[in-house]
């Protein structure tokens, strides 16, 4: 008996001592490791980048190894960023410094507020991340912004505007958000309807992915599929802004307006790595209605380009709107051929 | 006859939290709350890969139910635990990254086996277990890192019991030991969610996914305490230990809890 009552407590003695639970080394070879780690059994686009992992590691080992600042660390992620070429990856350091592929390749922003008053908006509503407005007595308008969540049309009352001759669904600078807010996507169709489908990797290996998983909600059909669509993109739209500009496209007869959107056809998560770092990556890849990838982004049926300077300088100054004066007329040109 | 007659009495003297012990009752009844204050080092492969600590507060309420004819006890718990998770290497190590909730309630009867250690009284049984946990990151981890994302499983498990019992003049030393040895429950797929937009979001965390066994679960929970009878109470003093250790479609997750608990028993 004596022998039974040891035994069970040194049983519990050994499994009490426990020291690996917190990653305590935070050099910056090991946070390297920790971001190889992670994207190694998790990340899902390895073949979409081509990238070579092993490689990756062959060459940015020794280079970590030999690192000792935290600004170098990140002058080498941020290239190692750039080589993975991934919109959704990025990194930030304990002291919040974010590492990040997207914000150095996007556009820059537009300004709306002028455009509204350049193009006489009026009865414009602000809802959670959605403006509407009234542009010409038969043309109702949509911004789908940034960090929409939990949208449906039920939430926001587009019957209130007169979208008989079209309705312009603007997703430009809409760099990402919530998947739940595909919702608003339910304003174009009745029933229920895939919308796209969503898969994710079911093991540590790199090729080993579960079926495509449909995303299938119930519509409402407020806006009928004679009403004609245009949807509005440029580079910033990204993530989910790219996501809805791709399933609007696949539900109705809609035109896409403006310049290639950003990409970003995943849904990311992020973790902390060593040393209070953190790692935010892609973790499910996102196919439209046709099964066809969204990560390189849309491209649009009518391309209405412009250079930098011009969105820096004369948009700035004036609202004026290319992309938007290219929607209107189409529209108005439309209206007047039905 | 003799041997039963002797646990009869080594267990009405042994345990004496029990409350208004009558010989003329044939089982005897306490209920003890316990209130306890610890420390948590905590990780899963999944959304907190690297470890994370803090500290836990926890709340059990315990039912002993003893048969003084044949010595075999009833066991009947409920355990609430939260504890807030940080980093202790971002620049506000206070700050609470993931708010942890554990939850577990179950049933046990042990019976008692020959000793012959005076003072000694060595319970074994099993039970019925229900126990869920679920990681919330905060608004600050959102500030922080973007995207963090929750975590969560539950088990239905039968473990095993052991209750060592030890009097020692008015007091008297405890040490309650369980270990799941094989059950069912949700645990996290591998990366697969299903899409929040999805009419069946929640069912699908309700439908278990799993057979845990000790291959591939190791719970083991812990607690020594000792009693000291004060008035028409007796006041508990505990160490507890819990530590968790499973690999399951992939995921793993490792966790370590400390508390210490002061307690009555009515």
């Amino acid at each position: 008996m004596r022998k039974f009552v040891c035994s069970v407590f040194l049983v519990i003695s050994i499994m009490s001592c426990n020291n690996d639970i917190i990653d305590k080394d935070i050099s910056h070879l090991n946070i390297f490791q920790a971001f190889w780690d992670v994207m190694d059994e998790r990340y899902v686009f390895f073949e979409e980048k081509n990238l070579n992992w092993d490689s990756i590691y062959t060459v940015w080992q020794p280079k970590f190894a030999s690192i000792h600042t935290d600004i170098e660390a990140v002058t080498a992620f941020d290239s190692l960023l750039t080589i993975i070429g991934d919109t959704h990856v990025s990194i930030t350091t304990r002291d919040g410094i974010g590492i990040d592929y997207f914000w150095d390749n996007r556009s820059n922003d537009l300004l709306f507020g002028k455009i509204y008053a350049n193009y006489n908006f009026s009865n414009i509503r602000q809802y959670s991340n959605i403006n509407l407005a009234q542009v010409t007595k038969s043309i109702a308008y949509m911004r789908i912004l940034s960090n929409l969540s939990n949208a449906s049309g039920a939430l926001i009352n587009i019957e209130d505007y007169n979208f008989s001759d079209g309705l312009i669904v603007d997703l430009r600078d809409c760099n990402g958000g919530y998947e739940t807010g595909y919702g608003i996507c339910d304003l174009f169709f009745s029933g229920s309807q895939t919308i796209c489908y969503e898969q994710y990797r079911n093991s540590p290996s790199h090729n080993l992915f579960t079926e495509l998983q449909p995303i299938t909600i119930k519509g409402l059909g407020v806006v009928g599929s004679k009403i004609p669509i245009v949807v509005l993109i440029n580079n910033n739209t990204h993530s989910m802004g790219n996501s809805i500009a791709f399933i609007i496209k696949d539900l109705t007869s809609g035109i896409v307006i403006g310049e290639r959107s950003g990409g970003g056809g995943g849904a990311v998560k992020s973790v902390f790595l060593p040393a209070g770092w953190g790692l935010t990556y892609t973790y499910l890849r996102i196919y439209n209605q046709s099964k066809f990838t969204m990560e390189d982004g849309l491209k649009p049926d009518v391309e209405v380009l412009r250079s930098q300077e011009f969105w820096l300088d004369i948009h700035q100054k004036t609202g004026e709107d290319p992309q938007l004066a290219k929607a209107l007329e189409l529209l108005e040109k439309n209206a007047v051929m039905r | 006859m003799k041997t039963n007659l002797f646990f009869s009495l080594f267990c009405v003297l042994s345990q004496l939290c029990f409350s208004q012990t009558s010989l003329e009752k044939v089982t005897v009844s306490s209920h003890t709350l316990t209130m306890g204050l610890g420390f948590f080092e905590y990780n899963n492969s999944n959304t907190i890969p690297y470890g994370m600590n803090g500290s836990s507060f926890n709340f059990r309420y315990r039912l002993y139910k003893h048969n003084l004819k044949t010595g075999h006890d009833f066991r009947y718990d409920v355990y609430f635990d939260y504890s807030g998770l940080g980093n202790p290497y971002i620049i506000d190590k206070d700050l609470v990254l993931f708010n942890y909730f554990g939850f577990n309630t179950g049933a046990g009867w042990m019976r008692p086996i020959i000793n012959g250690i005076e003072g000694l009284g060595v319970n074994v049984g099993f039970g019925v277990n229900i126990d869920g946990e679920y990681i919330l990151p905060t608004e600050e981890a959102n500030a922080l890192i973007g995207h963090p994302i929750n975590f969560g499983k539950w088990l239905v498990s039968s473990p095993c019991l052991i209750r060592i019992n030890y009097s020692l003049k008015s007091f008297s030393l405890t040490n309650s030991f369980q270990l799941p040895l094989i059950g069912f429950g949700y645990f996290p797929e591998y990366q697969y969610s299903p899409s929040r937009l999805d009419e069946h979001y929640y069912s699908y965390f309700m439908k278990p996914n799993t057979i845990a066994y000790l291959g591939n679960y190791r719970l083991i929970d812990n607690e020594f305490d000792v009693s000291y009878p004060l008035g028409k109470t007796t006041v508990n003093l505990s160490y507890a230990f819990t530590t968790c250790n499973y690999i399951v479609n992939n995921n793993s997750q490792h966790y370590l809890q400390h508390s210490i608990g002061l307690g009555v028993t009515f």
